[in-house]
């Protein structure tokens, strides 16, 4: 298979979901467990897509470096936020050179950003605790034209769910239960 | 749409496309050519569903393909880049001629998009799990399951860092109170083995829905001739074809039939455990799948009227089939079953084990064997055969008592059966006391 994708299975999903819209809804979650000072353990929750369980039976550990109060032991919530975006437009990029018929032999991405803790830390209410802007670097190597490569991380800024969630505005409800 | 391309080359080409300019959609099959006889009925579609004329000698039937591998081209090498090589002759492990022709047949008389065979019922059972579950995955099945089932649940999920439950396979409420938040999917019998309890398939379907599971039923007891689990909702049913569908105790197969979307999820898993059927086994089932129809009838006929005779015998202490009006479940079975029983019959000899051996001895034409679903009677004891496996504390909890016998009723002449069993039973109580 091109780049070990089914472009197949990926084609009969597609046009199953264009008849039966119901079979592209996908339901996520995570159940967070503080440990001890800023280490977590995270279980990712069973998903449902269409209308079945998918057993999702993963355990991750979150932490913070020494400087930021922590013991070091995991990558940090920046780093995961990163991660996951990552992974997702990797997804993305990948499967859509594969239907553009483009053998990929190497694919990594970069993505850095700067945020400034005085928003967490409180010193200064116009500053944004969050990232501000993110930068992201495809290093490819395959057989596409830079042309197509630019065209495909077009597309992936268009459809990666987790770049769009980072990039759109989300509607966040919470509550406090005890 | 067989390719994902297909008229879209040129935009492809020109690096326009993205996945909602896809083609290829899934279709039952695979096959050959589509030869399903929609309308018809069992008998119809058991002679003629599936089969394979050759075009190019006018050989009626499908010819055997006794290959273990095919000529590459240009539409294989094509399929295996896109991963559709389901759909094309490769190698025989993933898919041959023989193989489609029965299977098509089989989807035929399921009302399935699509089957597999595969080289024994174990394998097919073991692989559709295997391929449903996930990492972490728990199952809730059968105390009464087939003991190859059981032991596959019970001693071999561990190892794959999945678990199980056993409940009971009747009552919907303990099956409910046994789901856990990682279970997947809900693995019954339509009918147990050897008590003949009859699962409500309707009422499991509408509990997997409530907890968004996948529902598999094992449909051996009964086949699709007695009963269509996928009509009723199922997500996927399998069989061991050694058993009525092959039929005639010289065959080991096993099936799974779904829709196209699960069975092509199940077809993977079948490629990295083996278990593909055989072409010279998939002829021969395909030939023993002509007169399904037509032994089903009997097998059903014949138990019926043996059921009745065994059940108004006075050395018989209890019958167990669903189609006597004292059967737990006549009501339930009359409702999914619509008249038709299944071959088997259980039952209970006065006198306990002792006398059960006996009578395997005496009779002249069921045989002592294990297995089922033969043209021949075939007849065994459940406590040393196929629920050995269980401790004698779990046979008991399930029903299995002192004296319990399996009969799988074969198209012998019913009168010759009676008669048999009436030589035998006679010889057996003549020597104790009180006989009348």
């Amino acid at each position: 298979m091109l780049n070990n994708i089914n472009i197949a299975g990926l084609s009969e999903y597609t046009n199953e979901v264009k008849h039966e819209n119901i079979q592209g809804k996908a339901s996520y979650g995570v159940k967070l467990n503080w440990e001890s000072g800023t280490k977590t353990t995270v279980s990712t929750k069973n998903m449902i897509l269409g209308t079945h369980k998918l057993v999702r039976d993963f355990q991750f550990t979150i932490d913070e470096p020494n400087q930021l109060l922590g013991v070091n032991c995991a990558p940090n919530p920046a780093e995961y936020l990163l991660g996951g975006m990552a992974g997702c437009m990797t997804v993305t990029f990948i499967a859509g050179a594969t239907a553009m018929n483009i053998e990929i032999d190497q694919l990594q991405l970069e993505i850095d950003g700067a945020l400034d803790l005085q928003g967490f830390l409180g010193l200064n209410p116009d500053i944004n605790p969050g990232f501000p802007e993110l930068k992201f670097i495809f290093h490819v190597k395959g057989n596409g034209t830079q042309e197509q490569y630019e065209k495909l991380m077009e597309r992936v800024t268009m459809h990666s769910p987790n770049y769009n969630t980072i990039k759109n505005e989300v509607k966040m409800i919470g509550e406090v239960h005890t | 749409m067989k390719k994902s391309y297909q008229d879209i080359e040129q935009k492809r080409s020109e690096g326009d496309i993205w996945f909602n300019d896809l083609k290829r959609k899934r279709s039952q099959g695979p096959t050959l050519h589509s030869n399903r006889y929609e309308g018809c009925s069992a008998s119809t579609k058991s002679v003629h569903a599936g089969q394979y004329d050759d075009p190019t000698t006018g050989a009626l039937g499908t010819p055997i393909f006794q290959c273990s591998t095919f000529y590459l081209n240009e539409a294989s090498y094509e399929a295996i880049a896109e991963g559709r090589g389901r759909d094309e002759m490769i190698y025989t492990r993933y898919g041959n001629p023989s193989q489609w022709s029965v299977q098509e047949k089989l989807s035929a008389l399921e009302n399935a998009e699509s089957t597999i065979v595969f080289s024994s019922g174990m394998a097919a059972i073991s692989t559709a799990i295997l391929g449903m579950l996930d990492k972490g995955s728990h199952v809730v099945s059968s105390r009464d399951i087939y003991g190859g089932t059981y032991n596959f649940l019970y001693e071999d999920l561990a190892k794959y860092g999945m678990s199980v439950s056993f409940t009971s396979p009747t009552n919907i409420k303990d099956i409910e109170a046994n789901i856990q938040e990682h279970t997947k999917i809900l693995f019954f019998e339509a009918l147990t083995n050897p008590l003949l309890k009859v699962t409500p398939i309707e009422a499991l379907v509408a509990l997997a829905k409530k907890y968004n599971l996948r529902v598999i039923i094992d449909n051996t007891f009964l086949t699709p001739y007695n009963v269509k689990p996928l009509d009723l909702g199922v997500d996927l049913v399998v069989n061991s074809a050694t058993k009525y569908l092959n039929g005639h105790s010289d065959l080991i197969g096993g099936t799974v039939s779904g829709s196209r979307k699960l069975i092509d999820v199940i077809w993977p898993q079948m490629l990295k455990n083996g278990g593909a059927m055989d072409p010279h086994g998939c002829f021969l089932l395909e030939r023993s799948l002509k007169t399904f129809a037509l032994r089903m009838r009997t097998h059903n006929a014949n138990a019926m009227a043996l059921a009745t005779y065994l059940e108004n015998h006075s050395h018989i202490k209890k019958v167990y089939y669903p189609g006597l009006a004292s059967h737990d479940q006549h009501e339930l079975a009359q409702q999914q079953l619509g008249g038709k029983y299944s071959g088997m019959v259980s039952f209970e000899i006065k006198g306990g084990d002792k006398n059960a051996h006996s009578l395997l001895k005496l009779l002249k034409l069921p045989k002592e064997a294990t297995s089922l679903g033969g043209v021949e009677s075939l007849i065994s004891l459940p406590y040393n055969t196929s629920q050995a496996s269980l401790t004698k504390e779990q046979q008991n909890a399930i029903g299995i008592n002192d004296g319990l016998i399996r009969l799988s009723v074969g198209v012998e002449d019913i009168e010759d059966l009676i008669s048999d069993f009436n030589q035998a039973l006679h010889t057996i109580f003549k020597q104790q006391p009180h006989y009348a």
